[in-house]
């Protein structure tokens, strides 16, 4: 394979691709980059066998070249060096030549030769028929992943927790993360090419992760497919996919609270800043407890550690409805959903100490973030 | 100017004292002050094989050159009317508590060493202990009277002296020392190298390397030579040997908080399945689990052991937990992914350790969606209420009833060895 093509270019489907590069790994092959070359485009593809992303690099019009494919090919490469190699590479366009299984990279007055892979032991990335798909704009799913996938569990207790549950039900699509003690939730209308009765499945909050970093914050349309074990999301000229988790996510039915006896509304920046302020202190202590004391007058915010000391903070919400309340929590869970609702003024409503509150938009339910308190003492 | 005077007092040959002074027989004809006034008798770890260790003996079989650590089979073969003892492991810590229970009542600045070690410290002048050899010889009397156990006693200006003259008071008739700080030159100095207590393989290499013979050569030594070979122990090494030696007296070191909780068995027979693995560690973590609920603390990290057949080779893996936690259900499957990670799978397993720490205090109970958290909090309180009232035992894992369980063999054991 021989081609010419704008480093600009190639380093950014590099970049693309390299999210689905393992940092460690028992097959070398999955190191490599596989690269195709076609009579009318160029294909890269990386897949780790938990994400697999593919982007295609066509020629343009430019009257510029951008891309000349002089003869097809492939190779596996690897994906790191040749990314770090391209990035510093002197000149604007980049010559890649392949004979067998060598490639001479040559740039202006650099000449890299590097030792490819054999293309036949790529693993091929999973077939997903692209029937059960729904489209919605790309910032879109952005905002449905961001107030989502932080809360998803990191240690593997219920290995369905690790995900995020999408769940499709005519129009609505809602994204519902939980570790257990802090549950998410996200909706949206979505239009389908096909009308469904339901749609499920638990997509890897690592791999959203991922998807978050290489999706376009635009209004361009993304599709997203459904099939058996796997995700697959389309936008511009990429793929992505994903492994999904199988098993039965838990029932969250019931969780949501209906009621409540005490709401206050909050500016999220001035809260967040309090609330970082008490966790200061509340690092060091099991699950960064902090106290909320609610009262018609003013909210107190504390946080002992008996080695360091102690802090105290007051602050005056925009408004307060219901009965005084005393309740603690993890702060971490405060600040996470504090910060996805970072654009919205906030409405928090509290029942009682033992059980669930609830964050959200002060005129919404969409997105909503639930946390679970923290009790003390034997019989709280 | 009223200082401290700092004691060590240890019992000889603790474990065979106890099981001499624990027979009828022979506790009426033993003697405080005549070592040969005890039988030739020994505790070994299973006296039903010969290849079992020695972890005691009587000044009487260590006549006869029996020592510790020294196989069974040797011993017999050195003296074959050699009294073999099982070990008695429970009796012994009875004892060990109560023994230093009496050198608390003797004096309030107390701290335990080891099962059979205890310092102390008292101020010197002073009414209540005018005569430093004579409180000593209380102590002592007090141990024999009540035990038939032996002690010795060793009396210097600081704690680590404190350890150096028990050493010499073992082999002193009457067995109480007292070091003045004034014959450090005379008594420290003179002593070799390889009885500087706590340097292990640092010895050696002050004498390969310093060419010091004695303490005294040692202390001739720049610290500066000494910082330079050995780090901050260089420092440690030159205090000690001109005698210095500033920690302190901590009554509460064994009551003090817990940095972790670990347990480890060493299995009858090689383990091959990843089942018959799993249920030791889930035994061990309940143990673990267990101590963790008692001392009102959870951990973050976990930690799991393996060692490998013929007690070669094996791994210790650890995994930091997002959150604190004293509960088996979220504990075990952490250890199953570690030793799915790095277990072979073929390999037969002899050992087995689990332990757990970054411990910190549980006040707060975080709750859960998806368990009930104060409920099952009851239930594990429940279950040690049970434990601790009828028996380790009375109410165990079904698991626990295979082949593979090692639990009912494993309460009858302390340290290894029957109770």
């Amino acid at each position: 394979m021989r081609i010419v093509i704008l480093k600009s270019l190639l380093s950014q489907a590099l970049q693309t691709i390299s999210k689905a590069i393992p940092t460690r790994t028992t097959k070398p092959i999955l190191y490599g980059v596989y690269l195709e070359v076609f009579a009318t485009h160029i294909q890269l593809t990386a897949y780790d066998q938990e994400i697999g992303i593919q982007t295609i690099v066509h020629p343009t019009d430019d009257p510029e070249p951008t891309l000349q494919i002089e003869q097809t090919g492939s190779i596996v490469l690897h994906a790191k060096y040749l990314l770090d190699i391209v990035r510093k590479l002197p000149h604007k366009l980049v010559r890649i030549d392949v004979t067998d299984l060598t490639a001479t990279i040559r740039s202006g007055s650099a000449t890299y030769t590097l030792n490819g892979m054999d293309p036949r032991e790529y693993p091929h990335l999973p077939s997903v028929t692209e029937e059960m798909s729904l489209s919605m704009p790309s910032n879109v799913l952005i905002s449905l992943i961001e107030q989502t996938a932080f809360a998803t569990a990191t240690s593997e207790i219920r290995p369905t927790l690790t995900g995020v549950l999408f769940s499709f039900v005519e129009p609505q699509l809602r994204f519902i993360a939980s570790d257990s003690h802090r549950l998410s939730i996200h909706s949206i209308y979505a239009e389908t090419k096909y009308s469904y009765d339901k749609l499920e499945a638990i997509i890897p909050g690592k791999s959203l992760n991922e998807l978050l970093k290489i999706l376009p914050d635009s209004e361009e349309f993304t599709d997203i497919y459904i099939a058996d074990n796997q995700l697959l999301v389309t936008f511009g000229a990429t793929k992505f996919y994903s492994r999904l988790i199988e098993g039965q996510y838990p029932d969250i039915s019931r969780i949501i609270p209906t009621t409540w006896r005490t709401a206050i509304e909050v500016d999220p920046k001035q809260f967040t800043e309090s609330i970082e302020r008490a966790a200061l202190l509340a690092r060091e202590n099991e699950n960064q407890v902090i106290r909320l004391y609610l009262r018609r007058t003013h909210i107190e915010v504390t946080s002992n550690s008996p080695d360091i000391g102690k802090v105290t903070e007051t602050i005056d919400p925009i408004s307060f409805e219901g009965d005084d309340l005393q309740i603690a929590c993890n702060a971490k869970f405060l600040l996470d959903a504090l910060k996805a609702l970072n654009n919205y003024q906030v409405r928090i409503e509290f029942t009682s100490p033992g059980s669930a509150f609830i964050l959200k938009p002060t005129n919404s339910d969409r997105p909503l973030h639930l946390i679970l308190p923290v009790r003390f003492g034997p019989n709280t | 100017m009223t200082k401290l005077i700092y004691g060590l007092c240890d019992m000889q040959s603790f474990y065979a004292s106890c099981e001499v002074a624990s027979r009828e027989e022979f506790a009426a004809q033993r003697k405080e002050f005549d070592d040969s006034s005890d039988p030739a008798l020994v505790v070994a770890g299973d006296p039903a094989r010969r290849s079992g260790i020695i972890l005691a003996a009587t000044p009487t079989a260590k006549k006869f050159g029996v020592s510790n650590a020294m196989r069974l089979g040797e011993a017999l073969r050195l003296y074959p009317r050699l009294l073999v003892v099982r070990p008695h492991m429970e009796f012994y810590l009875q004892v060990s508590v109560r023994i230093q229970e009496v050198m608390r009542q003797l004096f309030p600045l107390q701290e335990q060493f080891s099962v059979d070690e205890g310092f102390f410290a008292f101020p010197y002048p002073s009414h209540l202990f005018s005569d430093p050899i004579a409180v000593a010889r209380k102590l002592q009397q007090r141990i024999w009277d009540q035990f038939r156990i032996r002690s010795r006693i060793g009396l210097a200006p600081n704690k680590w002296m404190a350890k150096m003259s028990n050493a010499q008071a073992k082999k002193t008739p009457g067995g109480i020392v007292w070091w003045h700080e004034e014959e450090i030159p005379t008594l420290l100095h003179a002593l070799p190298v390889e009885e500087m207590w706590g340097l292990k393989k640092r010895a050696e290499i002050l004498k390969t390397e310093f060419n010091a013979q004695t303490i005294g050569d040692v202390a001739k030594i720049p610290i500066g030579h000494l910082r330079a070979r050995f780090g901050v122990w260089g420092e440690v090494i030159s205090r000690w040997s001109h005698g210095e030696d500033h920690s302190h007296i901590n009554p509460n070191s064994y009551g003090a908080p817990h940095k972790g909780f670990s347990h480890r068995t060493t299995l009858p027979r090689d383990f091959y399945t990843r089942h018959e693995v799993a249920v030791v560690i889930l035994e061990l973590l309940d143990e673990v689990c267990y101590r963790l609920r008692r001392a009102h603390q959870s951990g973050r990290r976990v930690g799991l052991g393996i060692t490998y057949e013929k007690l070669s080779g094996g791994f210790w893996r650890m995994r930091t937990l997002p959150q604190h936690t004293n509960t088996p259900e979220e504990l075990y499957p952490e250890l199953l992914r570690l030793l799915d990670q790095h277990w072979d799978g073929v390999t037969g397993v002899r050992a087995v350790s689990v332990g757990v720490d970054q411990l910190q205090f549980t006040e707060a109970l975080q709750l859960s969606f998806f368990v009930d958290i104060p409920k099952r909090k009851g239930l594990y309180e429940t279950v040690d209420q049970i434990h601790e009232r009828f028996g380790e035992t009375s109410l165990i894992r079904a698991v626990s009833l295979t082949k593979a369980g090692q639990l009912r063999d494993r309460s009858e054991k302390i340290g290894g060895h029957y109770a």
